[in-house]
């Protein structure tokens, strides 16, 4: 048990470092935007007809601590977002960030994870199936469907969806809230217009998701399917379901689990696109809003970390789970 | 009376470059309580052939029709090849059949314990309670000389040495009580020492359980050790089979007389001869996806003729109880 609290540590220092390297690249890459976030306010001002002056750049930069060294400036960031949470203000908007983002990260967060699960719940038990099925039909209904899904972008499926609902229930089926709920408190009213607007971005998100996992758990499947052990287990007299769950599907979910993080990375991707068509300015959206239109530097920096961390974090989670499910681990780390 | 009889096996495999014949019209008999040596080189169909006693060939086999291997119980006789659905199988497959393979540690699912994977195959066989399944397996890895039975009993395979692995298997074979175990292979992964070891144990505990052994090696020193009796193949065709004396004494097939003089023989060396090379078969084994022509080693046969690349030589008793698929190896007088 020492040894196991011994990894998990370990596991979430090596996560904490993972972190912070990847803070110092995002805030290079930030560092990287031409010109700083003074100057770009004050031009952005300039834009809206405030008359501006070096001397008000100067104090500026000093206001929001930019006369400090590259590394200062860093680890006074690392240490807002470690530390107190706190990821400052946006260069444009000006307001806090924490604020800005707030619901918009969890909703966002929230969507990726529902595709990302509805994926795996479906990939699972068709691909273990799939995999040890003899018969050509579902094999290739199944295959086909699955390529369907890798090769359809995102963005065309949505498009189709929404034209098609369009034309048929004049409903363009966009954003994520109804009117009347979207500057309401949370409620579980407001919940279930969240719900009823969401499945179509977690279905849409989902659909290509499934598609890969599908293809992940059949070939990871098949390959346990030719091992030794199946062979040896057929002839003590095993056979059928029990046969299929116990041995092979059993030794593949492993690495099933082991994909998941990559998948989840995949579907942050894809958000952002699936996103802007279907207005939901609620997630990802901001994200490309804040990059291409009015490079808010910081606000950039925080969603790119924000996501990041999600990955970071569910890496860990998973290699936890690897850690209890497969012996080979556990044993060496729990004797 | 036999315990289990195979009768002109043919298998073949269909594939994506068309179909192979792995196996052409094999006969033998396995006789309760002896230890049968399957030799052959690889791709021989000696695999295949043990396999098809479990039908645990892939889904891409098929069977000829007047093939035929049957189970001989004390109370019934089960036609192998017409079993269908995996329930009935259990009677060849861990029931009054058991194997062991190769690669002990990968014939044992990686996550599953020890002691799971031998209660779980008892409790299907004997029909008996998960408890006095535990106290039997627990009872059987003892008798093959695992120390700490008990512990080792909840271990998984990645856990145990290589030896104990292989020990864990038999114990795990032989539980069921079978009436023959199929060893593929069983000593060609380990080092000599242990081999000895293995193929004592298993001498051992066939005597105890009274079960048959069937041998499948390409290591004539192993067959030569143990076997009663074997059964040599070539490219799918069984080449001769007489008891193990004669048959090291007296090969009659050119094939079995050349896969002799490629071993090396103690005393026999540098010192009396010189620098005397141990003789090969010359050639290539024939390819299985087109349909042999004639004797499968006529090509590489040093005294073959034309008669040879075109007729196969039927199997045919050449002396008491030695039989031998070729034109030209000489015939003894068989008392009546």
């Amino acid at each position: 048990m020492a040894q196991f609290i011994q990894f998990t540590l370990s596991r979430a220092v090596m996560a904490i470092v993972t972190l912070l390297t990847v803070s110092l690249i995002v805030f290079s890459l930030m560092e990287l935007v031409p010109g700083t976030c003074a100057e770009r306010y004050l031009a952005f001002k300039n834009t809206q007809g405030s008359q501006i002056t070096v001397a008000d750049i100067e104090a500026e930069k000093k206001r929001l601590g930019l006369d400090r060294p590259f590394l200062v400036r860093w680890a006074s960031w690392v240490e807002n977002v470690f530390v107190r949470g706190q990821f400052g203000e946006s260069c444009i908007l000006r307001l806090n960030i924490n604020q800005l983002l707030a619901d918009k990260f969890w909703i966002s967060l929230g969507i990726c994870l529902a595709a990302l699960l509805a994926a795996y719940l479906i990939a699972i038990p068709v691909g273990i199936v799939s995999a040890s099925s003899k018969s050509p039909v579902t094999n290739n209904v199944l295959r086909f469907l699955s390529y369907l899904g890798l090769a359809m972008p995102n963005f065309l499926l949505a498009l189709i969806i929404m034209l098609f609902s369009t034309v048929m229930f004049g409903d363009s089926l966009t954003g994520l809230f109804s009117k009347e709920y979207r500057d309401a408190a949370w409620s579980w009213a407001k919940f279930g217009d969240f719900l009823a607007h969401a499945w179509l971005p977690i279905f849409i998100l989902g659909w290509s998701a499934t598609a890969f996992a599908l293809q992940t758990v059949r070939a990871l499947m098949l390959d346990e399917i030719g091992k030794l052990y199946v062979t040896a287990a057929t002839a003590r007299g095993i056979f059928g379901r029990r046969l299929l769950w116990r041995y092979p599907a059993r030794h593949a979910l492993g690495p099933v689990i082991n994909s998941l993080g990559f998948d989840l990375n995949r579907i942050f991707n894809e958000l952002p696109v699936v996103a802007l068509i279907l207005t939901l300015t609620e997630s990802g959206a901001l994200l490309i809003e804040s990059l291409a239109r009015s490079n808010d530097q910081q606000l950039a920096g925080a969603i790119i970390f924000l996501l990041t961390a999600s990955i970071v974090f569910l890496n860990f989670v998973t290699d936890i789970m690897l850690a209890l499910m497969d012996p080979r681990v556990r044993r060496g780390l729990m004797g | 009376m036999s315990l289990i009889t195979v009768d002109s096996l043919t298998v073949q495999f269909d594939t994506d470059e068309g179909r192979i014949t792995a196996v052409e019209d094999v006969s033998f008999a396995v006789a309760p309580g002896e230890i049968l040596g399957l030799v052959g080189e690889s791709g021989s169909g000696k695999s295949v052939t043990a396999k098809s006693l479990m039908r645990l060939n892939s889904d891409n086999a098929r069977y000829a029709a007047q093939s035929r291997v049957v189970l001989h119980l004390d109370d019934r006789k089960v036609d192998v090849l017409s079993l269908r659905t995996g329930r009935e199988m259990q009677i060849v497959r861990g029931g009054a059949i058991s194997m062991i393979f190769q690669e002990p540690m990968a014939s044992f699912a990686p996550a599953i314990t020890i002691g799971d994977q031998m209660v779980e195959q008892l409790v299907l066989h004997r029909r008996i309670s998960e408890k006095e399944a535990a106290r039997v397996s627990i009872e059987m890895l003892e008798r093959v000389g695992i120390s700490d039975a008990a512990k080792r009993f909840g271990q998984y395979a990645f856990e145990l040495s290589g030896g104990m692995r292989q020990r864990a298997m038999i114990a795990m074979a032989l539980s069921t009580r079978p009436r023959l175990l199929i060893a593929d292979e069983p000593t060609t992964a380990l080092d000599v020492t242990i081999q000895a070891q293995v193929l004592d144990l298993m001498l051992e505990l066939k005597q105890k359980v009274g079960a048959a052994i069937l041998l499948i090696t390409h290591d004539l020193g192993v067959v030569a050790e143990v076997a009663e009796r074997i059964v040599v193949m070539y490219a799918g065709r069984k080449v001769e089979e007489a008891r193990a004396r004669d048959l090291f004494a007296n090969p009659r097939h050119p094939y079995t007389q050349g896969l002799l003089g490629a071993v090396p023989k103690l005393g026999s060396s540098l010192e009396e001869k010189g620098r005397t090379r141990l003789s090969e078969i010359p050639g290539m084994v024939p390819n299985l996806k087109k349909p042999i022509e004639g004797c499968a080693f006529a090509s590489r046969c040093p005294i073959a003729t034309d008669l040879c690349r075109k007729v196969a030589p039927a199997v045919e008793a050449k002396a008491l109880g030695h039989f031998v698929a070729c034109h030209h190896a000489p015939r003894e007088a068989i008392a009546a």
